[in-house]
């Protein structure tokens, strides 16, 4: 029993035979995958919860997007006064320096959601490519793959973090490569059990005896069908991106050219908010990362449920 | 002979988002001392939940809407919650459906079995254990599985426990819901027996619920067949089968006796059940009925003594 | 239950992972572009002879293969390990710098995850037990919405309630610094010790309670529709005894697991959250050791973390084979 094992066991109970046996249903065809996608897609709309987190992370996007059209001001221009109070003119207040907290919070949306999508998808593409491989390889290149994988989860991966951002230097792309760089084990392992899982199912036994190849079955039959469950992942690997950038931009780490939500905290802390009555400073980048949090669960975890049978149940 | 127990008029719905789900729709009927009743059906007619009700055992979006279920005088639904924990398996205890999920997993056989004395008589722990050991013996288990989990047994050992636990408080009714679906043929027949043999040996009340009329027959003394929540014919067993008067009635009992080709059956009713979250005017077995005439569709048959002790629903009878 | 061979074979695994993870704690220095004396030697601004001098003195000069060997011979075979002299507290040892300041970490983690497990457990079955009611959207929402919130942030909106508008909690180091006591087992150098943690504490499990609430919540919810659950209470069993004996008791196997799943996770999160508060564990040893670019104890710190995160790894497995009497190896 290796520590990769562990989490299956959530599944001890639920994953009984009777389960397993309407898995193999409902993820069938081949052909028919892209009616299987419309089929996700529709289900997944029609969960109050997935739609409001589109909608949420739909806002948000928006306004990373559009942030040097909406934005009142240049978030680093200083204006005038320090610290002011929530107005009409300012509605978060002033930072210490003067400079216009609303419009921060709107290009750290751009930012912070930049660095949490290109993480992610780093992500998930380094994970599907290292789970895939595990999966369909020799027991050695599995064996070493997942040893790995088992290294880089257990050692903590935000001391780890913190330590080869520092290293490598202050850089928003730094920051990427470095949270790319120790966040795909988790996808990797996921990809490979339920590669495995994927490859057991009597339709792969059909394609394989009509005579279709490895590289065939691995990337015509087991990639989209694993796709869902890549995607669900991938959309909660957003918000711990986000919440990883936040982090080494709040230790002190991060880009300070960049207005992320994480730089606002900081700049909030050193700046003295707490005792100069700046709570709208200090509230506001922490509340829009929850927010993200919370589409991101709301999204995610019902693609999650819809597209994995065996998690239906619950 | 004396009534022991008293359904009248019982109804059952579940409340879902696709709204009422009428699962048991207006049930009478007697159970009396020392009988073996059986209520057939095909699954999710309501027999479970018939059960489930006699126990106060409905959870939410379920709930008991209507009817009476007395108990040796006294209304179990308006039992204090004192009251009904007294009640539940002193008087009326229940083997389940299934015998690997009956039997909490993480608990030993034996600690499962005492918990049940605990509960409701004043020893200690040591001697409800001593009692528990007595029980398995009594089901033919091996006192050594005392301290066995539920997994280390066999699917008959579990359903034998299951019965042991059922008897250790020595009910006056006991409530057999589908206890051999799951198991072997072999072992079926067994537990069967074991129940069988229980149920003399302790002069108790059984109700015996199944799909399977054919096992019913060999067992129970008399029989109910339900349909889509609804009683359709309550007799005698000898003549249930003898004279069946309802035709869904007639149905089962061409579909099991006859001919049985490589275990499947050659003839069987055709359509299925209703759903049971519309309104069904009428008679429920209407749209399957092929002796049918255009009262079926409108009016609802009302359960009705047509022969000493011969209950029926049917249009055509009445 | 647990047989030989699984012992044998789950430590056999375990000794893998840590030798794997020596190697990469050896490596991870090393691997960054501009080699540990030469940053070293850039951000002291050292003329060249002492550059070499310290160079010498940390082994740096050797060989790689002759560092690794070094660096395994010393780490394994000695006891306590030894991972040189620390850059920044020179000359103390890095295992005397890592060990003075664990303790409070340890206190910390282990304070925390303890309220953090049963305060989520217990928000878990209280939402399931009541489905369907305010208290449930309530539980569930609020945790939803905690459940990706920055540990650092929680802190500092602590420490603003705490520190401006309600000042009841110290909000910074772990005991006053200003008052010498003679012995540490009095009780009002306990209380003081305490108040000091209040917030770290609060702050740990306000953002981290919520992944156990949740999954609490789902398991009693699945757990509760057992036949089993059924058979209890037509046995009489009452409430309570049906939540915590018959459908909590199994619902939070899978908990133990993530437990220490999140163990990592509440270290990192203690690292920052000893950042907002100064608190002297090795979160703010870390956070300076890597300011000073002191390799020897950034070494030591990695060693010692993932080892407590092996050690706790080991033991839930055997733990939860021992739980769940189904689990058969």
């Amino acid at each position: 029993m290796r520590f990769g094992k562990t989490p299956h066991r959530t599944f001890l109970r639920q994953d009984g035979p009777a389960v397993r046996q309407d898995s193999g249903e409902n993820l069938s065809s081949v052909g028919g995958s892209r009616h299987r996608w419309a089929e996700i897609a529709i289900a997944v709309m029609h969960e109050k919860r997935a739609a409001a987190g589109l909608a949420i992370l739909l806002a948000f996007v928006l306004m990373g997007t559009l942030a040097p059209f909406i934005s009142p001001y240049d978030p680093f221009r200083l204006l005038g006064k320090p610290y002011l109070q929530p107005s009409l003119q300012h509605p978060l207040g002033t930072d210490s320096l003067g400079r216009d907290v609303f419009s921060q919070i709107i290009w750290g949306a751009r930012v912070s959601l930049f660095v949490g999508g290109v993480v992610a998808i780093s992500v998930a593409t380094i994970g599907v490519t290292v789970g895939l491989l595990s999966a369909t390889s020799h027991t050695i290149v599995d064996e070493i793959l997942m040893r790995l994988c088992d290294i880089l989860i257990i050692i903590p991966k935000l001391p780890l973090t913190i330590f080869v951002a520092a290293m490598l230097g202050r850089g928003i792309w730094n920051i990427i490569a470095v949270l790319a760089a120790f966040g795909w084990p988790q996808m990797a392992r996921m990809v490979r059990s339920e590669a495995l899982s994927i490859k057991q199912r009597p339709y792969v036994d059909a394609a394989r005896m009509s005579g279709a190849g490895q590289l065939r079955i691995t990337f015509q039959i087991i990639l989209p069908n694993l796709l869902p469950l890549v995607i669900a992942n991938a959309i909660l690997a957003v918000i711990s991106g986000v919440i990883s950038e936040a982090s080494l931009s709040f230790l002190g780490l991060g880009d300070p050219s960049q207005m992320s939500w994480g730089t606002v905290i900081y700049f909030s802390m050193i700046g003295g908010a707490i005792y100069n009555g700046g709570w709208a400073w200090v509230a506001a980048p922490g509340f829009c990362i929850s927010l993200i949090g919370l589409g991101t669960t709301f999204l995610g975890s019902t693609i999650n449920v819809i597209s994995n049978p065996r998690l239906r149940r619950r | 002979m004396e009534t022991l127990l008293e359904v009248k008029n019982l109804s059952v719905s579940y409340f879902t988002r696709r709204g009422e789900i009428k699962a048991v729709d207006g049930i009478s009927f007697n159970i009396r001392r020392g009988e073996i009743f059986g209520i057939a059906g095909e699954s999710g007619c309501g027999k479970s939940t018939i059960a489930m009700s006699i126990l106060r055992l409905i959870r939410p979006p379920g709930r008991i809407v209507d009817g009476e279920i007395i108990f040796d005088g006294t209304n179990v639904l308006q039992m204090s919650q004192e009251e009904l924990r007294n009640f539940r398996w002193k008087k009326v205890s229940m083997v389940f459906q299934g015998a690997m999920n009956s039997l909490n997993p993480v608990h030993r056989i034996g600690s499962q079995i005492a918990e049940a004395i605990l509960i409701h008589d004043d020893v200690s722990r040591r001697e409800a254990l001593k009692r528990a050991e007595e029980l398995l013996t009594l089901v033919g288990i091996e006192r050594s599985r005392l301290k066995d989990y539920p997994h280390q047994l066999s699917g008959g050992m579990r359903q034998r426990a299951v019965i042991a636990m059922a008897l250790a408080l020595n009910p006056k009714l006991l409530i057999a819901d589908e206890p051999t679906t799951a198991l072997d043929v072999v072992v079926q027949r067994q537990v069967l027996d074991l129940l069988m043999d229980m149920q003399r040996r302790f002069d108790l009340s059984l109700i015996f619920i199944s799909h399977d009329i054919s096992t019913m027959a060999g067992l129970s003394d008399r029989i109910a067949i339900m349909y889509a929540g609804r009683l359709m014919e309550l007799a005698d067993t000898k003549e249930l089968f003898s004279s069946p008067l309802h035709a869904y009635t007639r149905g089962l009992i061409k579909s099991l006796t006859g001919f049985v080709h490589k275990g499947r059956r050659l003839w069987s009713i055709p359509g299925s059940p209703p759903d049971l979250d519309a309104d069904i005017p009428g008679c429920s077995f209407e749209p399957r009925c092929q002796e049918r005439s255009d009262r079926c569709s409108s009016n609802t048959p009302g359960l009705m003594e047509v022969e000493p002790h011969h209950y029926v629903a049917c249009n055509r009878v009445t | 239950m647990i047989s030989a061979r699984y012992i044998i074979r789950r430590t056999a695994n375990s000794f893998v992972t840590y030798a794997a993870a020596l190697a990469l704690i050896f490596a991870i220095p090393r691997l960054i572009p501009g080699s540990p004396e030469e940053l070293m030697a850039s951000s002291y601004r050292l003329p060249g002879e002492v550059a070499a001098e310290l160079r010498h003195r940390f082994g740096l000069d050797q060989p790689l293969t002759t560092q690794f060997v070094k660096y395994i011979s010393n780490v394994i075979l000695k006891f306590p390990p030894d991972f040189g002299i620390s850059y920044s507290y020179y000359p103390a040892p890095v295992w005397q710098v890592v060990t003075t300041y664990l303790p409070w970490t340890i206190f910390l983690l282990t304070l925390s995850s303890v309220v953090t497990a049963a305060l989520g457990l217990l928000l878990g079955v209280l939402s399931a037990w009541k489905r369907g009611s305010i208290v449930e959207t309530l539980v569930s929402g609020v945790s939803m919405f905690l459940l990706s919130t920055p540990y650092f942030w929680i802190a500092m909106i602590l420490i603003m309630v705490f520190g401006v508008y309600l000042p009841i909690f110290p909000v910074a180091g772990a005991y006053t610094s200003t008052v010498i006591y003679d012995t540490p087992f009095r009780l009002d150098y306990i209380c003081d010790v305490l108040a000091h943690a209040a917030l770290p504490v609060m702050s740990l499990v306000i953002s981290s309670f919520a992944s156990y609430t949740i999954i609490m919540r789902d398991n009693m919810v699945s757990t509760l529709g057992e036949d089993y659950i059924t058979t209890a209470m037509a046995k009489g069993v009452k409430t309570r005894s049906i939540i915590w004996r018959h459908a909590a008791r199994n619902a939070m196997l899978p908990v133990v697991t993530l437990f220490i799943l999140r163990l990592g996770t509440i270290l990192g999160g203690a690292i920052v959250t000893e950042a907002v508060f100064s608190y002297p564990g090795v979160g703010s040893l870390l956070f300076n050791a890597i300011l000073n670019q002191d390799y020897p104890v950034v070494q030591g710190f990695f060693y010692v973390i993932t080892v407590m995160v092996i050690i706790a790894n080991y033991f839930a497995d055997l733990l939860y084979v021992f739980m769940d009497p189904r689990v058969k190896y």
